[in-house]
């Protein structure tokens, strides 16, 4: 079951970017290749440090984390983040945004925590979950806004 | 200290202080994107590398999340592809830039070769050629991506 999961996760990711409309490409490129960087070390820094671990999960003799959520699932997550970031929206409905991303995230990996054996919390609480991704999405939006921002 | 942490530090050293001297500021984005996609490709091919035993890594900065070191593949190698696309010659003929590219990757070869002699990395199945190979490929690839997007960028919206 847990590779079925694996594997539907990455074709509905890769998938889903029908999703993105075409004058935000470059702007998802970037997004993309940007999140690797601090979803990358955030994974290897918790695995590293036992805080949890992802006992069936892709490449797993040279690489104990999960390849495919650090370096596929979440930056593509970011890239919808960007694409559909309500720039004018009140303060309530972005700070909704966040939380719905979030709470969205952790909820969906604190099942796959207790029904399947893709990840298992050791130290681990959902709470970092949710302030990691949130942190994440932030910076990676701050990033790429800095990016593409006129000079 | 052991000798591996020295050359660990130094390593990450010279990574941020070739970055900081040999990237003009003004090109700072384009130095970003192409060490961004450089990691993407290094990466991978670091973990796939050690997946079918052609080199192994036994310095690491994460030793128990990951067999594949972060230095090389994720550090060294993409910030010197950055320097070498930053100082790409591209106002000079083919002559020049066929020797430059060449020059380059010799010399990434040449320390790639030190590395293994260091045990930074440890050559299995693997030798030099194929150091030139892949580092050839890499960069050629690397290089089409930064060149396509800062192109695209120009004809779109954007201002970078």
């Amino acid at each position: 079951m847990e590779v079925a999961i694996l594997s539907i996760s990455v074709i509905a990711s890769l998938a889903s970017l029908i999703f993105i409309p075409k004058n935000k490409i470059l702007e998802s490129h970037f997004t993309f290749l940007f999140a690797q960087l601090p979803t990358w070390i955030l994974g290897l820094s918790a695995v590293e440090l036992g805080l949890l671990e992802y006992p069936i999960r892709e490449l797993s003799k040279v690489n104990r984390t999960s390849f495919i959520f650090e370096f596929l699932i979440l930056p593509i997550i970011c890239i919808f983040f960007n694409t559909y970031y309500p720039f004018n929206g009140s303060k309530k409905l972005r700070l909704g945004y966040y939380a719905i991303f979030c709470s969205a995230l952790t909820v969906f990996e604190v099942i796959l925590e207790k029904y399947t054996m893709v990840i298992t919390y050791i130290k681990w609480h959902w709470y970092w979950t949710w302030i990691s991704v949130c942190i994440i999405l932030w910076l990676v939006r701050k990033v790429t806004l800095w990016f593409f921002r006129s000079t | 200290m052991n000798k591996e942490s020295i050359i660990t530090i130094l390593i990450t050293a010279a990574t941020a202080l070739a970055l900081i001297f040999f990237i003009p500021k003004k090109r700072i984005k384009e130095a970003f994107l192409a060490f961004l996609f450089a990691q993407l490709i290094s990466w991978p091919s670091g973990l796939l590398q050690v997946l079918f035993g052609l080199r192994e890594f036994p310095v690491k900065f994460f030793p128990k999340a990951t067999e594949a070191g972060i230095l090389l593949n994720f550090l060294l190698y993409p910030a010197l592809f950055t320097i070498f696309q930053i100082h790409f010659p591209n106002d000079k003929n083919t002559q020049y830039k066929l020797s430059y590219s060449v020059f380059f990757i010799v010399c990434m070869t040449l320390f790639d070769a030190f590395a293994a002699y260091t045990n930074l990395v440890v050559y299995k199945s693997w030798s030099w050629f194929r150091s030139i190979i892949l580092f050839s490929i890499s960069f050629f690839a690397a290089r089409r991506y930064v060149i396509w997007f800062f192109k695209k960028l120009l004809y779109s919206n954007y201002k970078v």
